[in-house]
Protein backbone atom coordinates (compact mmCIF):
# COMPACT_ATOMS: atom_id res chain seq x y z
CA UNK A 1 0.00 0.00 0.00
CA UNK A 2 1.44 3.59 -0.60
CA UNK A 3 1.21 5.81 2.13
CA UNK A 4 0.46 9.33 1.29
CA UNK A 5 3.22 10.74 1.84
CA UNK A 6 4.79 9.37 -1.24
CA UNK A 7 1.91 10.36 -3.62
CA UNK A 8 3.57 13.68 -4.54
CA UNK A 9 6.68 12.11 -5.86
CA UNK A 10 4.65 10.92 -8.62
CA UNK A 11 3.27 13.56 -9.94
CA UNK A 12 5.87 14.56 -12.24
CA UNK A 13 5.03 11.36 -13.79
CA UNK A 14 2.25 12.80 -14.91
CA UNK A 15 4.58 15.73 -16.87
CA UNK A 16 6.37 13.09 -18.73
CA UNK A 17 6.34 13.61 -22.59
CA UNK A 18 4.79 10.61 -24.25
CA UNK A 19 6.19 11.70 -27.74
CA UNK A 20 9.75 11.63 -26.30
CA UNK A 21 9.67 8.39 -23.88
CA UNK A 22 8.26 5.96 -26.43
CA UNK A 23 11.65 3.70 -26.57
CA UNK A 24 11.75 4.01 -30.53
CA UNK A 25 11.63 7.86 -30.39
CA UNK A 26 14.63 8.09 -27.33
CA UNK A 27 16.45 5.78 -29.17
CA UNK A 28 16.37 8.19 -32.31
CA UNK A 29 16.37 11.20 -30.82
CA UNK A 30 19.78 10.08 -29.44
CA UNK A 31 21.49 9.15 -32.35
CA UNK A 32 20.11 12.39 -33.73
CA UNK A 33 21.54 14.10 -30.45
CA UNK A 34 24.92 13.07 -31.18
CA UNK A 35 25.39 13.83 -34.59
CA UNK A 36 24.43 16.99 -36.99
CA UNK A 37 22.36 15.34 -39.18
CA UNK A 38 21.88 12.01 -40.56
CA UNK A 39 19.92 10.34 -44.12
CA UNK A 40 17.02 8.41 -43.78
CA UNK A 41 18.98 5.23 -44.60
CA UNK A 42 21.96 5.59 -42.20
CA UNK A 43 18.95 6.09 -39.21
CA UNK A 44 16.77 3.18 -40.73
CA UNK A 45 20.03 0.96 -40.75
CA UNK A 46 21.55 2.37 -36.84
CA UNK A 47 18.26 2.08 -35.36
CA UNK A 48 17.30 -1.43 -36.49
CA UNK A 49 13.57 -0.43 -37.08
CA UNK A 50 10.90 -1.40 -40.15
CA UNK A 51 10.47 1.42 -42.47
CA UNK A 52 7.05 2.22 -41.40
CA UNK A 53 7.85 2.35 -37.72
CA UNK A 54 10.66 4.71 -38.21
CA UNK A 55 8.39 6.84 -40.62
CA UNK A 56 5.64 6.76 -37.89
CA UNK A 57 8.10 7.76 -35.31
CA UNK A 58 9.83 10.65 -37.51
CA UNK A 59 6.58 12.02 -38.32
CA UNK A 60 5.43 12.58 -34.70
CA UNK A 61 8.95 13.82 -33.58
CA UNK A 62 8.55 16.13 -37.02
CA UNK A 63 5.12 17.43 -35.84
CA UNK A 64 5.99 18.03 -32.25
CA UNK A 65 9.07 20.15 -33.14
CA UNK A 66 11.67 17.73 -31.61
CA UNK A 67 13.38 17.16 -35.28
CA UNK A 68 13.56 18.87 -38.84
CA UNK A 69 13.04 16.46 -41.75
CA UNK A 70 14.36 18.13 -45.03
CA UNK A 71 13.53 16.28 -47.84
CA UNK A 72 14.63 16.98 -51.00
CA UNK A 73 17.07 15.33 -54.44
CA UNK A 74 20.09 15.26 -55.62
CA UNK A 75 19.47 16.22 -59.24
CA UNK A 76 22.79 15.77 -61.04
CA UNK A 77 23.63 15.00 -64.53
CA UNK A 78 19.74 14.43 -65.04
CA UNK A 79 20.04 15.06 -68.58
CA UNK A 80 20.74 11.51 -70.51
CA UNK A 81 23.66 10.79 -73.01
CA UNK A 82 21.32 10.37 -76.01
CA UNK A 83 18.59 13.60 -75.20
CA UNK A 84 15.56 13.43 -73.23
CA UNK A 85 14.23 10.20 -72.61
CA UNK A 86 10.58 9.94 -73.52
CA UNK A 87 8.34 7.95 -71.22
CA UNK A 88 7.13 4.60 -74.02
CA UNK A 89 11.02 4.04 -74.26
CA UNK A 90 11.14 3.67 -70.33
CA UNK A 91 11.92 -0.02 -69.22
CA UNK A 92 9.07 -1.75 -67.95
CA UNK A 93 8.24 -3.27 -64.46
CA UNK A 94 9.26 -1.67 -61.24
CA UNK A 95 11.82 0.50 -62.62
CA UNK A 96 9.06 2.39 -65.18
CA UNK A 97 7.44 2.71 -61.87
CA UNK A 98 10.78 4.38 -60.82
CA UNK A 99 10.91 6.47 -63.63
CA UNK A 100 7.16 8.16 -64.29
CA UNK A 101 7.50 9.27 -61.17
CA UNK A 102 10.75 10.74 -61.03
CA UNK A 103 9.73 12.69 -64.57
CA UNK A 104 6.44 12.87 -64.19
CA UNK A 105 5.64 13.66 -60.82
CA UNK A 106 8.31 14.05 -58.32
CA UNK A 107 6.72 13.38 -55.37
CA UNK A 108 9.25 14.10 -52.41
CA UNK A 109 8.31 11.83 -50.42
CA UNK A 110 8.86 9.01 -53.10
CA UNK A 111 12.10 10.01 -52.97
CA UNK A 112 12.62 9.41 -49.34
CA UNK A 113 13.28 6.27 -49.58
CA UNK A 114 16.35 6.28 -52.43
CA UNK A 115 16.22 4.46 -55.65
CA UNK A 116 19.50 3.14 -55.57
CA UNK A 117 18.65 -0.36 -54.85
CA UNK A 118 16.02 -0.09 -58.32
CA UNK A 119 18.36 1.69 -60.08
CA UNK A 120 20.82 -0.97 -59.47
CA UNK A 121 18.84 -3.61 -60.95
CA UNK A 122 17.98 -1.51 -63.77
CA UNK A 123 21.70 -0.61 -64.65
CA UNK A 124 22.28 -4.30 -65.08
CA UNK A 125 19.35 -4.47 -67.51
CA UNK A 126 19.74 -2.02 -69.81
CA UNK A 127 23.39 0.43 -69.76
CA UNK A 128 21.95 3.35 -71.62
CA UNK A 129 20.35 5.59 -69.09
CA UNK A 130 21.98 4.84 -65.59
CA UNK A 131 24.03 8.06 -66.23
CA UNK A 132 20.99 9.95 -65.30
CA UNK A 133 19.41 8.16 -62.95
CA UNK A 134 22.07 6.91 -60.63
CA UNK A 135 22.28 10.34 -59.58
CA UNK A 136 18.90 10.92 -58.85
CA UNK A 137 18.87 9.99 -55.35
CA UNK A 138 17.11 11.54 -52.50
CA UNK A 139 18.52 13.54 -50.10
CA UNK A 140 16.60 13.67 -46.34
CA UNK A 141 18.57 15.01 -43.77
CA UNK A 142 16.96 14.03 -40.45
CA UNK A 143 18.55 16.47 -37.67
CA UNK A 144 17.97 17.48 -33.90
CA UNK A 145 15.53 20.70 -33.24
CA UNK A 146 13.93 23.00 -36.20
CA UNK A 147 16.91 24.73 -37.13
CA UNK A 148 18.98 21.88 -38.11
CA UNK A 149 21.80 20.72 -36.85
CA UNK A 150 21.95 20.02 -32.69
CA UNK A 151 25.15 22.42 -32.25
CA UNK A 152 25.29 20.48 -28.64
CA UNK A 153 27.94 18.43 -29.90
CA UNK A 154 30.38 19.94 -27.85
CA UNK A 155 28.55 19.26 -24.70
CA UNK A 156 29.35 15.53 -24.80
CA UNK B 1 13.29 0.06 -14.88
CA UNK B 2 16.37 2.30 -15.34
CA UNK B 3 18.90 2.47 -18.31
CA UNK B 4 21.95 5.13 -18.36
CA UNK B 5 22.77 6.48 -22.11
CA UNK B 6 26.29 7.75 -22.50
CA UNK B 7 25.92 9.63 -24.81
CA UNK B 8 29.99 9.34 -25.98
CA UNK B 9 29.62 5.83 -26.41
CA UNK B 10 26.59 6.12 -28.76
CA UNK B 11 28.34 9.07 -30.50
CA UNK B 12 31.20 6.75 -30.82
CA UNK B 13 29.01 3.78 -31.76
CA UNK B 14 27.44 6.11 -34.38
CA UNK B 15 31.34 6.84 -36.01
CA UNK B 16 32.61 3.61 -35.94
CA UNK B 17 29.60 2.04 -37.76
CA UNK B 18 30.87 4.20 -40.55
CA UNK B 19 34.19 3.01 -40.45
CA UNK B 20 33.20 -0.89 -40.22
CA UNK B 21 33.28 -1.32 -44.19
CA UNK B 22 36.74 -2.52 -44.51
CA UNK B 23 38.00 -0.50 -46.96
CA UNK B 24 40.91 1.52 -44.62
CA UNK B 25 41.94 -1.85 -43.87
CA UNK B 26 42.83 -2.60 -47.95
CA UNK B 27 44.11 0.84 -48.56
CA UNK B 28 46.19 0.32 -45.20
CA UNK B 29 47.40 -2.83 -46.30
CA UNK B 30 47.97 -1.77 -50.02
CA UNK B 31 50.07 1.01 -48.56
CA UNK B 32 52.52 -1.51 -46.56
CA UNK B 33 52.57 -3.41 -49.48
CA UNK B 34 55.07 -0.73 -50.71
CA UNK B 35 57.69 -2.35 -48.30
CA UNK B 36 57.51 -5.43 -50.27
CA UNK B 37 57.26 -4.65 -53.64
CA UNK B 38 59.34 -1.25 -53.85
CA UNK B 39 62.78 -3.09 -52.74
CA UNK B 40 61.57 -6.16 -55.22
CA UNK B 41 61.47 -3.82 -58.03
CA UNK B 42 64.59 -1.73 -57.41
CA UNK B 43 66.98 -4.20 -58.55
CA UNK B 44 65.20 -3.43 -61.83
CA UNK B 45 64.61 0.23 -61.74
CA UNK B 46 66.67 1.71 -59.09
CA UNK B 47 65.03 3.46 -56.16
CA UNK B 48 63.15 5.96 -57.50
CA UNK B 49 60.60 4.51 -60.47
CA UNK B 50 60.12 1.42 -58.17
CA UNK B 51 58.79 4.03 -55.65
CA UNK B 52 57.36 6.05 -58.21
CA UNK B 53 55.64 2.63 -60.02
CA UNK B 54 54.49 1.81 -56.45
CA UNK B 55 53.15 5.24 -55.57
CA UNK B 56 50.68 5.40 -58.63
CA UNK B 57 49.64 1.40 -58.34
CA UNK B 58 48.58 2.75 -54.51
CA UNK B 59 46.72 5.55 -56.11
CA UNK B 60 44.44 3.40 -58.36
CA UNK B 61 43.81 1.32 -55.01
CA UNK B 62 42.78 4.88 -53.62
CA UNK B 63 40.96 5.78 -56.59
CA UNK B 64 39.04 2.51 -56.50
CA UNK B 65 38.40 2.32 -53.08
CA UNK B 66 36.87 6.31 -53.72
CA UNK B 67 34.54 4.70 -56.45
CA UNK B 68 33.41 2.05 -54.12
CA UNK B 69 32.58 3.82 -51.38
CA UNK B 70 30.55 5.84 -53.75
CA UNK B 71 28.67 3.29 -55.61
CA UNK B 72 28.62 0.62 -53.17
CA UNK B 73 29.24 1.95 -49.65
CA UNK B 74 27.13 5.24 -49.46
CA UNK B 75 23.71 3.43 -50.87
CA UNK B 76 24.23 0.92 -48.41
CA UNK B 77 25.29 2.69 -45.25
CA UNK B 78 23.66 6.15 -45.49
CA UNK B 79 24.76 9.56 -44.80
CA UNK B 80 25.26 11.09 -41.75
CA UNK B 81 27.56 14.90 -40.85
CA UNK B 82 29.02 14.43 -37.62
CA UNK B 83 28.89 17.08 -34.84
CA UNK B 84 31.36 19.58 -33.49
CA UNK B 85 33.09 17.16 -31.23
CA UNK B 86 34.04 14.67 -34.05
CA UNK B 87 34.87 17.52 -36.21
CA UNK B 88 37.07 18.76 -33.89
CA UNK B 89 38.23 15.31 -32.98
CA UNK B 90 39.49 14.43 -37.26
CA UNK B 91 40.47 18.11 -37.31
CA UNK B 92 42.80 17.18 -34.27
CA UNK B 93 44.03 13.73 -36.09
CA UNK B 94 45.09 15.68 -39.06
CA UNK B 95 47.31 18.07 -37.04
CA UNK B 96 48.79 15.29 -35.05
CA UNK B 97 49.63 13.24 -38.05
CA UNK B 98 51.21 16.06 -39.89
CA UNK B 99 52.98 16.62 -36.87
CA UNK B 100 54.24 13.01 -36.33
CA UNK B 101 55.55 12.26 -40.10
CA UNK B 102 57.15 15.56 -39.98
CA UNK B 103 59.34 14.83 -37.02
CA UNK B 104 59.48 11.48 -38.35
CA UNK B 105 61.45 12.71 -41.61
CA UNK B 106 63.46 15.00 -39.42
CA UNK B 107 64.30 11.26 -37.71
CA UNK B 108 64.98 9.52 -40.64
CA UNK B 109 67.34 11.89 -42.31
CA UNK B 110 69.56 12.47 -38.92
CA UNK B 111 69.72 8.76 -39.04
CA UNK B 112 70.67 8.62 -42.73
CA UNK B 113 73.39 11.56 -42.05
CA UNK B 114 74.55 9.48 -39.06
CA UNK B 115 74.11 6.00 -40.53
CA UNK B 116 77.97 4.75 -40.09
CA UNK B 117 78.14 6.02 -36.20
CA UNK B 118 74.69 4.66 -34.43
CA UNK B 119 74.15 0.67 -33.83
CA UNK B 120 73.27 -0.97 -37.13
CA UNK B 121 69.37 -1.83 -35.68
CA UNK B 122 68.98 1.64 -34.45
CA UNK B 123 67.25 2.41 -38.33
CA UNK B 124 64.93 -0.39 -37.53
CA UNK B 125 63.86 0.20 -34.12
CA UNK B 126 63.13 3.91 -34.98
CA UNK B 127 61.19 2.86 -37.80
CA UNK B 128 59.17 0.42 -35.63
CA UNK B 129 58.43 2.45 -33.05
CA UNK B 130 57.01 5.39 -35.49
CA UNK B 131 54.82 2.91 -37.24
CA UNK B 132 53.25 1.79 -33.82
CA UNK B 133 53.34 5.52 -32.58
CA UNK B 134 51.49 6.12 -36.11
CA UNK B 135 48.57 3.25 -36.15
CA UNK B 136 47.92 3.51 -32.41
CA UNK B 137 47.57 7.16 -32.64
CA UNK B 138 45.34 6.48 -35.55
CA UNK B 139 43.27 3.59 -33.29
CA UNK B 140 42.93 5.82 -30.22
CA UNK B 141 42.07 9.28 -31.85
CA UNK B 142 39.50 7.60 -34.55
CA UNK B 143 38.42 4.58 -32.36
CA UNK B 144 39.50 2.68 -34.92
CA UNK B 145 40.57 -0.79 -32.28
CA UNK B 146 41.95 -2.97 -34.82
CA UNK B 147 44.51 -0.47 -35.79
CA UNK B 148 46.60 -1.34 -32.48
CA UNK B 149 46.92 -4.94 -34.01
CA UNK B 150 47.68 -3.55 -36.98
CA UNK B 151 50.59 -1.69 -35.31
CA UNK B 152 51.78 -4.26 -33.68
CA UNK B 153 52.17 -6.43 -36.72
CA UNK B 154 53.63 -3.46 -38.87
CA UNK B 155 55.73 -2.60 -36.26
CA UNK B 156 57.66 -5.68 -35.73
CA UNK B 157 57.85 -6.62 -39.13
CA UNK B 158 61.05 -4.62 -39.51
CA UNK B 159 62.29 -6.14 -36.58
CA UNK B 160 61.63 -9.92 -37.36
CA UNK B 161 62.98 -8.99 -40.97
CA UNK B 162 66.43 -7.61 -39.41
CA UNK B 163 66.57 -10.73 -37.74
CA UNK B 164 65.60 -12.97 -40.57
CA UNK B 165 69.04 -10.67 -42.60
CA UNK B 166 70.85 -11.11 -39.68
CA UNK B 167 70.14 -14.97 -38.93
CA UNK B 168 69.48 -16.02 -42.50
CA UNK B 169 70.53 -13.40 -44.68
CA UNK B 170 67.24 -12.22 -46.21
CA UNK B 171 66.95 -9.86 -48.90
CA UNK B 172 66.74 -5.97 -48.12
CA UNK B 173 66.93 -6.81 -44.72
CA UNK B 174 63.71 -9.59 -44.67
CA UNK B 175 61.31 -6.77 -45.55
CA UNK B 176 59.59 -7.99 -48.55
CA UNK B 177 58.86 -11.21 -46.38
CA UNK B 178 57.57 -9.36 -43.21
CA UNK B 179 55.88 -6.60 -44.51
CA UNK B 180 54.00 -8.80 -47.46
CA UNK B 181 52.89 -11.17 -44.56
CA UNK B 182 51.61 -8.05 -42.51
CA UNK B 183 49.89 -6.41 -45.89
CA UNK B 184 48.27 -9.52 -46.65
CA UNK B 185 46.86 -10.18 -43.37
CA UNK B 186 45.54 -6.76 -43.37
CA UNK B 187 44.37 -6.94 -46.89
CA UNK B 188 42.37 -10.32 -46.17
CA UNK B 189 40.76 -8.78 -42.70
CA UNK B 190 39.49 -5.95 -45.21
CA UNK B 191 38.32 -7.95 -47.41
CA UNK B 192 36.50 -9.96 -44.64
CA UNK B 193 35.01 -7.15 -43.32
CA UNK B 194 34.25 -5.62 -45.93
CA UNK B 195 32.42 -9.04 -47.56
CA UNK B 196 30.02 -9.17 -44.04
CA UNK B 197 29.34 -5.40 -44.55
CA UNK B 198 27.73 -6.14 -48.19
CA UNK B 199 25.83 -9.39 -46.62
CA UNK B 200 24.94 -7.45 -43.19
CA UNK B 201 23.76 -4.07 -45.00
CA UNK B 202 21.82 -5.19 -48.50
CA UNK B 203 20.40 -2.36 -50.25
CA UNK B 204 17.49 -0.73 -48.74
CA UNK B 205 14.74 -1.25 -51.41
CA UNK B 206 11.03 0.39 -50.17
CA UNK B 207 8.68 1.33 -52.64
CA UNK B 208 6.23 3.40 -51.40
CA UNK B 209 2.72 5.06 -52.59
CA UNK B 210 1.42 8.83 -53.11
CA UNK B 211 0.36 7.85 -49.48
CA UNK B 212 3.67 7.20 -48.27
CA UNK B 213 2.77 3.67 -47.54
CA UNK B 214 4.81 0.71 -48.33
CA UNK B 215 3.94 -1.08 -51.40
CA UNK B 216 4.42 -4.79 -51.25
Amino acid sequence: MTSPSHEPKLHPLADIDTIIHAPARLMVLTYLYVVDSVDYVFLLRLTGLTWGSLSTHLSKLEEAGYITIEKGYREKNLTPPFGSPKMDEQPSGIIRKVCSRCWMTCPINYLFYRETAIVSSYVAKDARLPYWLKEYRAIVRISFGRSGGSGWGASL
Amino acid sequence: MSQKISLKETERKVFTSTVQDGLWDILIGCFLLEFTIAPLLSHRLGDFWSVAIFLTFWGLVYFAILLVRKFIVKPRLGEVTFGKMRRKRLAQFSIIMVVVNLIAFILGVIVFLNFTKIPRIAPSILFAFIILVIFSLMAFILNFNRSYLYGLLAGFSPLVGEWLFYKYGASHHGLPITFGITAVIIILTGVIVFVRFLIDNPMINILVNQNDQPVT
